[in-house]
């Protein structure tokens, strides 16, 4: 008889399947907001287990609740960080769609930080991190950083998705504590301001030189753009995809379009067929380029295929085997070559977790070092003598002999990686 | 305190955002419309704000106002074809819309380019980066969520609250009760949008950021699961649901990998365990019975065929103590009084003040006063009446004249189209072909509340009540087309409406008292007997303040007694100047109370004329007991 109780009920059960739905959804949603690379080149798949996780370590989460408004603190610090330590934070996801970068950011970061405190720390103190989980959203990740600001730590690294940074970094700015981005490639992130840095490389960056090393070796002169419209990160690439392959005249034959979780495209690779191509060049995230791929190859397209950050993962090999030959992507790491340094890193991080280290675990890695390397060259703590520091940082880690541009970007040469013989093999 | 604020003013704002979009679902969920477009008008409202405050240098409030406006206006154009779905298909079409909006923002390039950083404006997949600092505070965050508490505050118990709460019990009697439901669920779900939109102004202003990802699906689900979480019977519950998801993961923080798990779990022993919400712990805990929840053994002792023991309704059950205030209560009748019948229609003599005083009359209502007016023209009459239902004609060819207050019989075999008469005559059906006069005035063709308007009310077979309202909200509800206070006049207080509101409660209680029900005046509806409940449907029409009464079988599951006691009601009735169609199968009764009868069968009228008449009249006998 009571309708309303049913209703009750009714609503009840909608709103259980649409949470559901939403856990599913979410996958989708967060590839979107997912601007940075998949697992590098020659690393495995990554399976992320933090139990496996620095157990000899000790991660302090000493939240020292300081007086002060921490919006408007000019970043007096060293008053709040015990005496011995110096206290950073790092925004990283740990949960959601971007865990699987997350994972592996953190667990470079904690090996970075064990080896630095063994070496004796900054100038006799060690290095605190305190690593919170921004969920893979932008707004967890602002609320993070609110947090940082507030446990007056000396600099923040991070966030994984550079959405997250595009809405949490102004705070970072505003309170004067530099950041040291590890993974953000989207355009904007470090005009920002001038307290944020990264250490990744910009689409901006990887991307031109890609077409430019794609022509050289290649001798392509046409060729068909496709992209996913609907995502922050494909959307991005694409433009700039655009604007290299115009600086290296070469001309567009098609523009195609896709959206997230479409698994046919048939239409599309027909028409980019149609029109003749050099190659195809592609901003897609794995699993759309990989249908991509698919339908190219099987309409019996042997053009090359040259893709963003988003095809910079084994498992494009894994996945599509010998379809895979043929495909080109830039990237700001390859495991397999490298310095000392990054030989060392790959060597000391596959003991430690089990897995071989991918482009993101180098890039966290060297930031710890980078971070550290300006704290002991720093007047003092305060943000602004660390971000001065910043500047001036000449470091050798394993993402290569590293400095900064006065852009505050990455100041190192992207490499262009193509499958050949199912792994990722540098194009010279 | 302020530093406080200042280390977690992203949280604690997040948290009124998130209640004001729980609120904006909350409300159109009170009207028991399922609808998820409530992420997308919050894009809507966050995008058109940005255009203003960053294209056009407004401040935040004027252009978040803007903002809440655009977003109210697409919910009326969306609303107007999208609201005749009911349920899970309003929820589809609603996420449709969702998607519809998120891929135009994709595409859409009117080549604005806003002064900060050069964006391009609305950006597609990228987003928008606004100036920093953020412009939204928590003075206006907390405002509007104190405003929009105020505002459900006095929403509960008013004119339109009652009417939400009729048309989320029962659509169909509510709109023969005379409430205008697609009226009023247009305007909640355009009062829904304005409120997401604004909260999306809000939104995009504090974070300084949107893209199309923040008012997708998952958000739509969100804004869902705040309010189912947080319990739909009251608005503190959005809320409350609302602050706890958001704050939960931050409070869960020391747990790390577990704090999603975490989060699920509460919210999955909330959905399954309290299908009413938080809120409805919270009330337990505290103590608080809600007056719409049936009191569990009076429920259960609503058994068909029984009277209402008037000795139990007298008791001080723990409902009454959280009644209704009413004011200038009226003495009860039924103080402990055995008889029955006397309960029934005795206070209508002793009350010669609730009939002629009508002061809820519209102007045009002037009533025909005199019965024996045989002469006068009809009160209503059809032309030709028809309903097809496919190939059946339900309804064939119908002409029927119903002289003013006079008591008209429609009888016929069951399947003879009787109560599809009564639907074309109220509305619920359309015709196919025909006419049906009111006085003289054409009124097939208009809405069902319409016609209640003009003064037709309407009881149904199957007893319709709006089950968890009182039995006195009940009859307020019927009210609904005879008073005009708007919910504006009661959110300021307005003397005007304070004392529209108390002639309505007093007559309510006046109406019930009559008949027999005031002791169960704070009772839920479905706390009544089965002859109680017909009574109390008989008691809201009547709150329609209508000239004709039609009755569905008003008899039906009264025994003997008792249906001598409606025939002396409706006896009582039309001497007071009301007009009746009785459709009955109680043959004794409307021989004995019918001026005339008409017999329906098979669609077409056999038969047409004085009860004495039509007993001896051959076709009907053969109608009724077959031909050999």
């Amino acid at each position: 008889m009571s309708s309303n109780k049913k209703f009750g009920s009714r609503l009840a059960l909608v709103a259980l399947v649409a949470l559901a739905l939403s856990a599913c959804d979410l996958g989708g949603t967060a590839s979107s907001t997912a601007p940075t690379a998949t697992p590098a080149a020659g690393s495995n798949a990554v399976t992320a287990s933090p139990t496996t996780a620095g157990s000899s370590m000790v991660m302090t989460n000493t939240a020292s609740m300081g007086g002060g408004t921490a919006m408007t603190n000019t970043a007096s610090m060293g008053g709040d960080n015990m005496a011995n330590t110096v206290m950073l934070g790092a925004a990283l996801s740990q949960s959601k769609t971007a865990k699987v970068y997350g994972d592996s950011q953190s667990k470079a970061i904690k090996m970075a930080m064990d080896e630095i405190n063994a070496a004796g720390g900054i100038n006799g103190k060690q290095i605190t991190i305190d690593i919170q989980d921004d969920a893979s959203n932008p707004k967890q990740a602002a609320t993070v950083y609110q947090k940082f600001i507030n446990d007056k730590v000396i600099a923040i690294i991070g966030p994984t998705l550079s959405n997250s940074a595009a809405t949490a970094d102004p705070l970072a700015q505003q309170a004067q504590i530099p950041v040291l981005a590890v993974s953000n490639t989207a355009g904007g992130i470090v005009d920002i301001g001038d307290y944020i840095y990264r250490d990744s490389l910009s689409e901006a960056q990887v991307i031109p030189n890609t077409i430019k090393v794609a022509k050289a070796k290649l001798n392509i002169s046409k060729v068909a753009l496709i992209y996913g419209n609907d995502d922050a990160f494909t959307k991005a690439g694409y433009s700039v995809f655009k604007q290299a392959l115009a600086a290296n005249g070469i001309t567009i034959t098609t523009e195609q379009t896709f959206q997230k979780g479409n698994i046919n495209f048939s239409a599309q690779i027909t028409a980019i067929k149609g029109s003749n191509p050099d190659a195809i060049v592609a901003s897609a995230l794995l699993p759309e380029g990989e249908g991509m791929i698919k339908e190219a190859r099987n309409q019996g397209m042997t053009v090359p295929i040259i893709g963003g950050n988003g095809f910079n993962s084994a498992k494009l090999m894994s996945d599509l085997g010998q379809q895979a030959e043929g495909v080109y992507v830039g990237a700001a790491w390859n495991s397999a070559g490298g310095n000392q340094a990054s030989q060392d890193f790959v060597k000391n991080f596959t003991a430690k977790y089990g897995n071989a280290p991918d482009q993101f675990a180098a890039q966290a890695y060297s930031g710890v070092y980078i971070l550290a390397d300006a704290l002991k060259r720093a007047k003092s703590m305060s943000g602004a003598d660390v971000r001065d520091a910043l500047k001036t940082t000449k470091i050798t880690v394993p993402l290569g002999d590293f400095t900064f541009l006065p852009t505050r970007d990455a100041n190192h040469t992207p490499v262009v990686q193509m499958v050949q013989g199912g792994k990722f093999v540098v194009v010279q | 305190m302020i530093d406080f604020y200042a280390a977690n003013s992203l949280l604690i704002n997040l948290i009124a955002i998130n209640a004001i979009l729980a609120l904006s679902i909350y409300i159109t969920l009170s009207a028991a419309m399922l609808s998820l477009a409530n992420a997308a008008f919050m894009g809507i409202g966050a995008y058109t704000a940005i255009l203003f405050t960053q294209y056009f240098g407004w401040p935040l409030i004027p252009a978040a106002l803007v903002g809440a406006g655009m977003a109210a206006l697409v919910g009326a154009l969306l609303g107007a074809p999208v609201l005749r779905l009911r349920g899970i298909f309003l929820a589809i079409a609603t996420i449709g819309f969702g998607e519809i909006l998120r891929i135009f923002i994709l595409n859409f390039q009117p080549g604005v380019t806003l002064p900060f950083e050069q964006q391009d404006y609305p950006n597609g997949a990228e987003g928008l980066r606004l100036p920093p600092p953020a412009s939204t505070s928590g003075w206006l965050t907390y405002g509007t969520l104190l405003l929009l508490i105020y505002f459900f505050w006095r929403l509960r118990g008013s004119r339109m609250g009652l009417a939400l709460a009729a048309i989320r019990e029962d659509e169909a009697a509510a709109e023969s009760s005379g409430v205008d439901v697609t009226r009023y669920k247009l305007l909640v779900f355009i009062i829904g949008a304005a409120i997401a939109g604004w909260a999306g102004a809000l939104d995009a202003h504090l974070y300084n950021f949107i893209s199309p990802a923040d008012f997708g699906f998952s958000q739509a689900v969100n804004i869902l699961v705040y309010a189912v979480v947080g319990g739909t019977l009251g608005f503190p519950g959005p809320i409350l649901g609302a602050a706890l998801i958001t704050a939960l993961p931050e409070l869960l923080r020391p747990l790390h990998d577990y704090r999603d798990i975490f989060t699920g779990v509460v919210l999955l022993l909330t959905i399954l365990f309290l299908p009413s919400g938080l809120f409805s712990l919270l009330g337990n805990a505290l103590g608080i019975r809600r007056r719409w929840q049936p009191a569990p053994q009076q429920a259960a002792e609503g058994v068909p065929h029984v009277l209402a023991d008037p000795t139990r309704a007298n008791n001080d059950s723990p409902l009454q103590r959280l009644a209704l205030p009413v004011r200038n209560a009226h003495p009860s009748a039924d103080t402990g009084d055995t008889d029955i019948g006397a309960q029934f229609i005795a206070p209508a003599v002793d009350q010669p003040g609730w009939d002629k005083s009508r002061p809820y009359d519209d102007n045009q209502q002037v009533k025909t006063q005199n019965s024996k007016l045989k002469t006068a023209a009809p009160l209503l009459h059809t032309e030709a009446a028809t309903r097809r239902f496919g190939g059946v004609i339900a309804v064939d060819d119908v002409d029927i004249a119903i002289l003013p207050g006079s008591i008209y019989g429609l009888i016929g075999p069951n399947g003879a189209g009787k109560t599809t008469l009564l639907n074309l005559l109220s509305g619920v059906l359309p015709l196919t072909s025909g006419r049906i006069y009111l006085r003289g005035e054409r009124i097939d063709g208009l809405a069902p509340h319409n016609i209640v308007r003009r003064g037709i009310a309407r009881t149904y077979q199957n007893i319709r009540l709006f089950p968890s309202l009182s039995v006195l909200e009940n009859v307020m509800v019927g009210m609904h087309s005879r008073t005009r206070a708007s919910l504006l006049a009661r959110l300021v207080f307005s003397p005007t409406a304070r004392r529209e509101e108390q002639t309505s409660r007093n007559r309510a209680f006046e109406l019930l008292t009559r008949f027999g029900l005031a002791a169960s005046a704070s009772l839920p509806a479905t706390a009544l007997a089965y002859g109680d409940q017909r009574r109390l449907e008989m008691a809201r029409a009547l709150a329609t303040d209508p000239t004709l009464l039609l009755l569905d079988e008003p008899a039906a599951g009264l025994n003997q007694a008792e249906s001598d006691r409606l025939r002396d009601l409706l006896r009582e009735l039309t001497a007071t100047g009301l007009t009746v169609l009785l459709i009955e199968h109680d043959m004794a009764l409307v021989m004995s109370v019918c001026d005339r009868i008409a017999v329906l069968n098979f669609g077409r009228t056999i038969a047409e004329d004085t009860p004495s008449a039509i007993s001896k009249d051959a076709a009907v006998i053969e109608a009724y007991l077959g031909s050999d």
